[in-house]
């Protein structure tokens, strides 16, 4: 990881080059973050290349002393950068939900992964979370998915504690809802 | 499906790290070239300016001082030139004009200065005046031959007239009459006449018995008060042969000698031998007046803008004020003066002054700055001084307001754990203070109808408390433009 190390701190130096390979190797993990709150792809994308910009511009501020974790922490500090952009992207159109579906170019269903149906179940599920209003969906991704507290989503959401808990159990709700809905209609199909 | 009964979350959790997604849209060029556009701008994390545009506000306050200092070199050269003799100049003709009455305490009461007398004095200085005073002079002057010719002529006549007894009377008024040569009024020739009352009554008892009652009784009639006083424009009464005849005299001067008491007291109440204690009375009844006259309710609505900062830090956007005031005057300078705004904040400050405490944030976040707005109603109380009261004037105002906090939102930055982030959040209600702020103000007073004013009101308003969720010691400076109403 000492690579990394480098990397970074060509980075925080505005080394193209440095700032190309660090791009290019935590894009994929970005975007994954990152689609899961905005609900069209293409804006998915701007939002992963705006994260980038704020990235290296604060790599500066990244520090860390632990030459081990330093990927870890770096990926760390990506998301919560991510997630950020994320949600200001949310607030800026004022949490309004998306109509229309996600086409299927956007899917990756040649995945190289050991359990393809696996990658499938994946794919449902973060669909179903792609449907949930943006308040819950935001609620549900910050806590369950990326390991906030409740406190840490109300600073950054502007809501209080209570709105978070009360908007995750909803998601929630829903969510079993949407589950309940395709095993049904599933058991219809066979 | 299994997955999902057994624990739901721990699937999300993998299905979100795991999902399969296109990953093929990398753009680095777009990446590059926002980094180039932002790089000229410097870091995104927010740089300190010290954005100052709005501190020529602060100069206005001087207006006021400005105003004063020339209106006071102003009001000095008046008096200095109001202590000059009248042959100054020109165009000081409207001044001499009206000081030229001073002759007239003469001709009003005293007797001792006959305005012949005053007249001559005058005559030099009055001379090389233009036409209106010389107009009043040549009047006087005519006014002047004609009562010597009519003095004149009833002198002729008495001596004409009457016996040998009444001849040292009859010389007696002559030669009275003759210095001054003129009587300008019916009172001044009564005040004349008193000073030889000691003589005409001797005069007039030595005269003998020739006093009848019935004389008496028809001089009681004739000499009344009205006789006595004409209207000042009629003639004076000396020209009358008639009425000044010796058997008439003796029951004339008792008459005479009351109204010339009483006359005597208005005179010396009226004209320029005023006590000092009865113009201090006058002056202090005066000033009463005026002040009963200021005293009273107005009330009207101010508006103007808000320049809010925290600590001199920078200012980004200016606020706004509105409101209602209400105010009593107590007498011609001060008045007290209260109200309800409505207050539009906006403020930028470091996360040093922001005190986080009463805040949801995290303690293990460190907030970098904030952009704060803040609605809020508030009550001043002030104490205002008018410099004076005249048609347009300058004031000052200092006091104490209090608010009620309504709603803050804040646009801030922060770090946590070492990853900046940005965020927002919004609290009603946080609280409210009293008294906690200082407001001082000066501003200029126009007149616009006898019960509409405008006003101007430059003002600064210190922190004495701090205030908001975050208490931070918000100071503000601003404008009220007004318009008030006066209920008397």
């Amino acid at each position: 990881m000492e690579n990394l190390r480098n990397i970074i701190d060509a980075c925080v130096l505005n080394n193209a080059a440095c700032q190309k390979t660090v791009y290019e190797r935590f894009y994929g993990y970005s975007l994954k973050i990152v689609f899961r709150y905005i609900y069209r792809y293409d804006r998915a994308v701007d939002v992963v290349n705006d994260g980038f910009v704020k990235i290296f511009k604060n790599m500066y501020r990244f520090t860390s002393d632990d030459a081990i974790s330093v990927e870890q922490r770096f990926m760390g500090w990506i998301k919560k950068i991510m997630v950020n952009s994320a949600i200001d992207e949310l607030r800026k159109n004022n949490m309004i939900a998306e109509i229309g579906g996600i086409p299927e170019h956007v899917w990756d269903v040649q995945d190289k992964g050991p359990q393809p149906d696996q990658s499938l179940l994946y794919k449902e599920l973060v669909a179903v979370v792609k449907q949930l209003p943006p308040s819950y969906r935001a609620v549900f991704n910050m806590i369950v998915i990326d390991g906030m507290s409740h406190h840490e989503v109300a600073d950054h959401l502007g809501i209080s504690v209570g709105t978070s808990k009360s908007n995750l159990s909803r998601a929630r709700t829903l969510l079993q809802k949407h589950i309940k809905d395709m095993e049904a209609s599933e058991i219809c199909s066979i | 499906m299994q997955y999902i009964d057994n624990d739901m979350d721990d699937l999300f959790k993998k299905a979100g790290e795991n999902y399969p997604l296109n990953i093929d849209g990398a753009d680095w060029n777009a990446v590059q070239a926002k980094l180039s556009d932002t790089s000229d701008r410097g870091p995104i994390y927010p740089v300190k300016k010290n954005n100052r545009n709005y501190l020529w506000l602060l100069l206005l306050l001087f207006v006021p001082l400005f105003f004063v200092i020339n209106t006071s070199k102003k009001e000095n050269i008046k008096n200095a030139t109001g202590t000059t003799p009248l042959i100054e100049g020109g165009n000081r003709m409207a001044d001499n004009a009206v000081e030229v009455p001073v002759a007239g305490n003469d001709e009003k009461g005293s007797g001792q200065l006959p305005l012949s007398t005053a007249l001559n004095e005058r005559h030099a200085v009055i001379k090389n005046q233009a036409d209106p005073l010389n107009k009043k002079e040549n009047d006087l002057n005519d006014q002047k031959k004609k009562l010597n010719k009519e003095n004149n002529y009833v002198i002729d006549n008495i001596s004409d007239d009457e016996d040998h007894a009444s001849a040292p009377d009859s010389k007696k008024i002559a030669k009275n009459n003759q210095p001054g040569g003129n009587v300008p009024s019916r009172r001044n020739n009564f005040l004349h006449d008193k000073n030889k009352k000691s003589t005409d009554n001797k005069n007039i008892k030595t005269s003998g018995g020739k006093n009848t009652a019935i004389e008496n009784a028809n001089l009681n009639e004739s000499l009344t008060e009205d006789n006595i006083l004409p209207a000042a424009n009629e003639p004076i009464p000396v020209d009358s042969t008639t009425t000044i005849k010796q058997p008439k005299l003796s029951g004339a001067v008792s008459i005479i000698n009351t109204n010339i008491d009483s006359i005597k007291d208005v005179s010396n109440t009226d004209a320029g031998t005023k006590t000092d204690s009865a113009k201090k009375s006058e002056s202090r009844n005066k000033q009463k007046r005026n002040s009963d006259s200021k005293r009273g309710i107005y009330y009207g609505i101010v508006a103007g803008p808000d320049v809010s900062t925290i600590k001199s830090q920078q200012v980004r956007n200016a606020g706004y004020t509105i409101g209602g005031i209400i105010g009593y005057r107590i007498n011609r300078h001060f008045a007290i003066e209260s109200g309800a705004l409505w207050d539009r904040k906006k403020y930028y400050t470091d996360g040093e002054y922001f005190d986080k405490t009463g805040t949801n944030i995290p303690p293990s976040v460190k907030v970098l700055f904030l952009n704060g707005n803040c609605n809020m109603f508030e009550f001043p109380l002030a104490v205002r001084y008018d410099l004076n009261m005249k048609k347009n004037s300058f004031f000052a105002t200092m006091g104490l307001t209090s608010y009620i906090m309504k709603k803050e939102n804040y646009d801030y930055g922060a770090d946590n754990n070492g990853m900046y982030y940005e965020s927002s959040r919004s609290y009603r209600n946080s609280g409210n203070k009293l008294f906690s702020n200082l407001q001082l103000s000066a501003g200029y007073n126009f007149k616009v109808s006898r019960k509409l004013d405008v006003r101007i009101e430059p003002y600064i308003k210190m922190p004495v408390k701090n205030i908001g969720i975050g208490n931070m010691p918000i100071s503000s400076k601003g404008i009220y433009f007004g318009i008030i109403r006066n209920i008397k």
